[in-house]
């Protein structure tokens, strides 16, 4: 993408006021989405991403400059404007790059590009009428299909220099059930680190008919009570609950100032004994998945919590600096336009030993959070808050009637610890997680789970 | 790389369209810079400086209007934009047809750029950021660490160029503050944030930002859950504009012909309380997202959506207008060059009243002042008008602040609480500008919300 030569050049032009390490992150990213709805498809856009960004370290401080012309006078320019920033005495630095080539773990059948638009617009034509076709309170459907190619280089003054592609493909339902007077929503979005083939194994029409099953369902549902309670969540998307109330407070991002409840809590117990968590950015193919982070560092499996002893952050170079610890390859930034910082990849409670059946059973009284929705958490405070999407209340450890507007919030460290069942059937489900450094792809998960008690916001 | 000035790849790119068989096309492209600077005790922590453009592309083929974007402008992307514009278009089958437009009769003249803030330097930015996150030091000894402290500040130039003949184009900046201390008192931790936006200088006060930011935070300090069930609630105007932004979508007119928004044949009907009115003001001055022409090169102007609860008009760009048989309200929206057509509101809020809030607080007698809500894209239901917030704030009791609320939630639907607006206060005021829209309203004083905290 860029001549070797020039990374050289530009990476000793950014060290010549003063920095004690440079990096350079070239990315060429194309892109297509296909949107459907009212029947008929009427957004199409595809478009090409490309730049680089230049980032200098000198101890904690970081500056970062980012430009769309690669050529290179751009690019020494653009090193030097950021170098000035550090305004510090000139040195002379003389860079070697020597080129790395990891394994390539999520291998690729079909790239996109190499795919026919009209048949990206069939599978989303498919999913659409399956939704569509579901019920007739199914008034509205939009069905989204994306897909991402980005080739990505990465090279920096400690002499490292390595390319990675990473292609992901996606598919979005929303379906609206309407009685006339309410309106009801149900959403399904499978996403893999795949090309085309990811629909030899995602079914549309199972999606798209499965969005509507829950809106149709949430029509039909009363309003959820208020209050504190147990709530068992479902496998799955469920495992937002975690990534929110306590991934977010295990980026070393928050960690390393301080800023999170569980900075400084290596080692201690922080969740309920049933609770193992954990990030791996190297699972084949799935959503959240990298061969190398955005600084260039392999992917790993890392242990966040054993047993609900704190075993691990997430971290990135500049903030393990701070923290005097070794990057985890856990770097990420949605494109070039952002610096990198340590974010989640594929992040998971471990499978335990409870029976999902026993713990729907062993709940007198409760809500069964069956789909989630979005949520967001304050690492500081670790506050968190939820929306489900697809919830009923549990009677006489029976599941009963379904119940629509439900929210779950606490504070992550209380929650973790009110962890009391954790189930075998764990699985993911895909989402975009946004914070300081974009919006970049990640895995939730979980097995099924009971938490003790919750404050249930309804009406 | 062989990069081409814009009017060169324009031109060329006019020609490839033209061969390719499309029958009028039209670019959309920006160009800007942006700094940013943050800052942690007292060292400069993160520092961007950043040149960035891109060019959106978009052609009527056989009918149909296809859409392609690039971020680089050699030879390669001219044909890749046409070719993949042309096959976007085969893909199409809406009836409802995109058009180019020829441009309105008149743009009015407004200016959105303010040269002053061009002569402030990089150095005197990060001395800025440097003295604001002193001043929320100093403030209070609670304040035990800063953890965002930053200066922020862009410009923009968008051009729109079209096969009819319209060349339009606006440029536009502005600087941002923002600060968030950490206080800590008896083992807890808070926080809070504070923002300024404007290309006033007149306004950019990072001191007073400082402080009130802290000052939030503080007011925090031993906040417990309220118990569970309904309160008539004040929300305040930070509040109220979050909400309002997230509900916005709902007064698009291509939401409401697909049955997204529960506004379909409400148009001169009452919508909400005579106590609300809600304008669209793309005009503005001193508008974070004020502009001349729309994304489809429509010409802006100031509306009432909403007046005294009756809903004047929904907003539209070409397309929906067409299909509803009546005018594009200038509301098409392109918040990027790698974006479609749309409609979004500009600057968007809710009309102020007579009240300060503490005269409201006083006029709820007891109840609910909400200060923060969190969880807005996942627990607001844009289609339902559901919500269910997590929310922090205080309980007014006999019309005065009684304690700090924390850790519950409020619950209600949009539509209902547009009819339940009781009053609305005078303090008026935007959040940070999201996009192409920029929203505020004033305090707003709300019959009743549900809202789940501690057990009887």
């Amino acid at each position: 993408m860029v001549p070797k030569k020039v990374l050289e050049e530009v990476l000793a032009k950014a060290l010549s006021l003063g920095g004690d390490f440079a990096e350079i992150f070239v990315e060429d990213r194309v892109s297509t989405s296909i949107r459907m709805m009212n029947g008929s498809i009427n957004n199409v856009i595809s478009g090409r991403d490309y730049g680089a960004g230049i980032r200098i370290m000198k101890g904690f401080k970081c500056v970062y400059a980012y430009t769309n012309d690669v050529g290179r006078a751009s690019l020494l320019d653009t090193a030097y404007k950021a170098a000035c920033a550090l305004k510090d005495s000139g040195q002379e630095i003389d860079i070697n790059l020597s080129e790395r080539i990891y394994t390539n773990i999520h291998p690729v059948l079909y790239v996109p590009s190499s795919v026919d638009t009209r048949k990206k617009a069939a599978i989303v034509r498919e999913a659409y009428k399956a939704a569509k076709d579901y019920s007739p309170e199914i008034v509205q459907v939009v069905a989204w299909y994306g897909d991402v190619d980005q080739k990505v280089l990465i090279a920096n003054s400690d002499g490292l220099l390595v390319e990675d592609r990473r292609i992901r493909t996606r598919l979005h339902i929303q379906s609206v059930a309407s009685d006339g007077k309410e309106n009801q929503t149900g959403f399904t979005g499978p996403g893999r680190s795949m090309g085309f083939e990811m629909f030899e194994t995602i079914d549309p029409e199972a999606y798209g008919r499965e969005a509507s099953r829950m809106a149709v369902t949430m029509l039909h549902a009363d309003l959820c009570p208020a209050g504190r309670m147990p709530v068992v969540i479902d496998n799955g998307f469920g495992g937002v609950i975690f990534h929110e109330a306590c991934g977010h407070g295990l980026e070393a991002t928050f960690v390393s100032k301080g800023h999170s409840v569980f900075a400084g809590k290596l080692g201690e117990k922080v969740a309920s004994e049933k609770v193992t968590a954990i990030d791996d950015g190297t699972i084949p193919n799935a959503w959240g998945s990298i061969n190398i982070d955005d600084e260039g560092i392999p992917s790993q499996r890392k242990v966040l919590i054993e047993k609900g002893i704190l075993k691990g952050y997430m971290v990135d170079k500049l903030n393990g600096r701070r923290m005097g610890m070794a990057p985890t390859g856990s770097s990420r930034r949605q494109s070039y336009k952002y610096a990198p910082t340590s974010r989640m990849t594929n992040t998971y409670i471990a499978p335990g030993e409870d029976n999902e059946e026993d713990i729907i059973a062993s709940t007198p009284e409760g809500l069964y959070a069956k789909e989630m929705g979005g949520g967001s958490v304050d690492p500081v405070t670790g506050e968190f808050n939820f929306a489900v999407a697809e919830a009923y209340l549990i009677k006489n450890g029976k599941i009963d009637k379904p119940v629509r507007g439900a929210t779950l919030i606490g504070k992550g460290s209380e929650i973790l610890l009110k962890i009391d069942m954790v189930g075998k059937n764990l699985d993911m489900g895909q989402g975009m997680c946004g914070s300081i450094s974009g919006s970049v792809p990640t895995n939730v998960g979980q097995p099924m789970i009971r938490v003790s008690e919750i404050t249930v916001g309804g009406r | 790389m062989g990069n081409m000035n814009f009017t060169e790849f324009k031109e060329k790119l006019f020609d490839a369209a033209r061969k390719k068989g499309f029958t009028d096309f039209e670019i959309f492209y920006t160009s800007g810079e942006n700094f940013g600077v943050t800052v942690y005790r007292g060292e400069i922590d993160n520092y961007s400086v950043n040149a960035t453009r891109g060019l959106g592309f978009r052609g009527i083929f056989e009918g149909k209007m296809g859409y392609s974007y690039t971020e680089i402008l050699d030879d390669e992307a001219v044909d890749l934009l046409v070719e993949n514009a042309k096959v976007n278009a085969t893909i199409i089958d809406d009836e409802d047809k995109e058009e180019i437009f020829a441009g309105s009769e008149k743009y009015s003249n407004i200016n959105c750029y303010n040269e002053e803030l061009d002569d402030i330097s990089a150095d005197r930015k990060i001395e800025l950021a440097m003295e604001m996150e002193k001043t929320a030091l100093e403030e209070d000894k609670r304040v035990k660490d800063v953890r965002h402290c930053s200066v922020h500040s862009f410009a923009v130039n968008v051009s729109l160029v079209n096969s009819k003949g319209l060349e339009l184009s606006h440029r536009t900046n502005a600087i941002y503050a923002m600060l968030s201390p950490v206080v800590e008192e008896n083992g807890k931790t808070n926080t809070a944030m504070e923002f300024i936006a404007t290309r006033n200088l007149r306004d950019f006060n990072v001191h007073n930002l400082a402080k009130e930011a802290v000052r939030k935070s503080l007011s925090f300090i031993g906040a417990k859950p309220v118990r569970t069930g309904k309160y008539m609630v004040i929300l305040n105007n930070e509040t109220a504009s979050d909400i309002l932004e997230t509900y916005s979508s709902i007064f698009s007119a291509e939401r409401v012909q697909k049955g997204m928004s529960l506004l379909k044949d409400k148009t001169g009907k009452m919508v909400g309380s005579k106590a609300l009115t809600i304008i669209d003001d793309p005009l503005m001055e001193n508008g974070m997202v004020s502009a001349p022409f729309d994304g489809e090169g429509v010409a802006c102007y100031k509306k009432e959506v909403i007046k005294e609860g009756q809903l004047v008009t929904l907003l539209y760009n070409l397309k929906a207008a067409a299909k509803d048989g009546v005018k594009s309200t200038g509301n098409a929206s392109r918040p990027s060059y790698a974006s479609t057509i749309d409609i979004a509101p500009s600057n968007f809020y809710i009309k102020p009243g007579e009240l300060e809030l503490e005269a409201l607080c006083q006029k709820m007698h007891n109840g609910l002042l909400i200060t923060e809500v969190q969880g807005l894209h996942s627990g607001a239901n844009t289609i339902s008008g559901d919500f269910s917030l997590a929310a922090k704030g205080f309980e007014i009791v006999n019309g005065k602040i009684s304690r700090p609320v924390e850790q519950i939630t409020i619950a209600g639907n949009f539509y209902k609480m547009m009819e339940d607006v009781i009053e609305v206060g005078k303090d008026l005021r935007f959040g940070v500008p999201s996009g192409v829209s920029s929203f505020g309203s004033p305090a707003l004083l709300i019959r009743e919300l549900s809202v789940a905290g501690l057990n009887d």
